[in-house]
């Protein structure tokens, strides 16, 4: 009984929590909309593993074959991404990703990372509540 | 409308939650905060590393009137967080190009460790960002008393003694080129700086800040309580802000994406 009580609390606590609005990293809130996350294939063009920001550059072909350079920042500093496994290897370019990013208001082709995926596998998902 | 009902919907799913959790673990989280605060301390000691847990990011929700000098540097200053944020892009916090945070608004950052290393004569803040070291004097010496004196650091010169069990630290010799806050609030040189600091028990620091700047404001400014918890499993990191690695990263993704 207290078990599925305590599965319950942690239920609601979790829901409220990735839906509550974030505390924006250097101004992310305010540069990104949060709210249209959108999913893209490209090819990894850079991958910047710099303090404090990370940074990933990526080509999007469109339907008529033009080529886009997009740009995605991520939520951690690159300490806090080898705490998850990565190095400045992770991305090399020419992979081919399948990236989630929530995109720039101002409608230039640059996002906030949210969720990264090479061959089927999520390298990597942004939680929100540590965005600041 | 939309803001303040997801705000009700999510603050009202955490009262839920959080009631919840606090019906279902009474006896086990009370025994665990008993222990902790049985455990034995000596109020003046604050070695230890502390992590801020008090979720707001300056001195508190209501600063006092500005003066004529400090509203115009205030509005001057376009920050990127709080109702006046703008892109970084189109802003000017002195930390998107990898300045000095510099003190007080280094006290403000929840979740980065501060460790303290008290020493006979003095007493060392070591911040995780930007590895900073800050000196607090406990030799009895005085703050200098002619400005000619003093550098005008990022930091500034800081004395500390004891009074019972509250350490109360003065600070002067703070440069005007950082902000007091995320939220643009300035400060002059002439600020002097008061912290108090009390460790209520084991676990908990508490930490009480005053602003006395009347060039900018017209009354000091006292800070809500601040509330730190000794984290000893914590080990700080390296963590800098790299000038030209933010400059990268300036050009490539923070301007593009605010619109410059």
């Amino acid at each position: 009984m207290k078990l599925k009580l305590l599965a319950l609390c942690a239920l609601i606590i979790g829901m409220a929590i990735v839906s509550a609005p974030v505390f924006a990293h250097h101004g992310s809130r305010i540069s990104y909309d949060l709210t249209k996350p959108m999913t893209m294939k490209g090819t990894v063009s850079s991958f910047g593993w710099q303090n404090p920001h990370v940074f990933l550059g990526f080509d999007v072909k469109d339907d008529s074959g033009n080529v886009t350079n997009w740009g995605a920042e991520m939520a951690e500093n690159p300490h806090e991404l080898a705490m998850k496994g990565w190095d400045k290897d992770t991305l090399k370019p020419g992979d081919q990703i399948t990236v989630t990013v929530f995109p720039s208001k101002a409608g230039a082709p640059r996002g906030f990372l949210s969720k990264l995926v090479i061959n089927d596998k999520v390298m990597y998902e942004a939680n929100m509540r540590n965005v600041q | 409308m939309h803001n303040s009902w997801f705000r009700s919907v999510v603050a009202l799913s955490i009262a839920v939650g959080l009631s919840c959790v606090a019906q279902a673990q009474t006896n086990r989280q009370g025994a665990a905060e008993s222990s902790a605060k049985a455990q034995p301390f000596s109020p003046q000691d604050l070695s230890g590393v502390w992590i801020l847990k008090t979720p707001y990011a300056g001195l508190s929700n209501h600063p006092p009137p500005l003066t004529a000098w400090g509203q115009a540097k205030f509005n001057a200053n376009k920050p990127s967080f709080g109702p006046r944020a703008v892109p970084p892009a189109q802003g000017n916090d002195p930390i998107g190009n990898c300045d000095p945070t510099g003190f007080p608004r280094n006290m403000f950052s929840p979740s980065r460790p501060v460790q303290f290393i008290q020493l006979p004569n003095q007493l060392e803040q070591i911040f995780q960002y930007h590895s900073v070291r800050r000196s607090i004097w406990t030799d009895g010496r005085e703050l200098p008393k002619s400005p000619d004196n003093l550098s005008y650091g990022w930091y500034g010169y800081s004395v500390g003694k004891w009074d019972g069990d509250t350490f109360i630290v003065n600070t002067v010799g703070l440069n005007e080129r950082t902000w007091v806050d995320h939220f643009g609030y300035p400060h002059s040189a002439d600020m002097r700086v008061e912290e108090r600091y009390r460790r209520i028990d084991h676990d908990t620091l508490e930490l009480v800040l005053t602003i006395d700047d009347q060039k900018t404001y017209t009354q000091p400014w006292v800070s809500e309580k601040k509330t730190f918890k000794l984290n000893p499993e914590q080990e700080l990191y390296e963590e800098y802000c790299v000038p030209s690695e933010e400059g990268n990263y300036n050009d490539f993704m923070r301007n593009p994406a605010g619109g410059k």
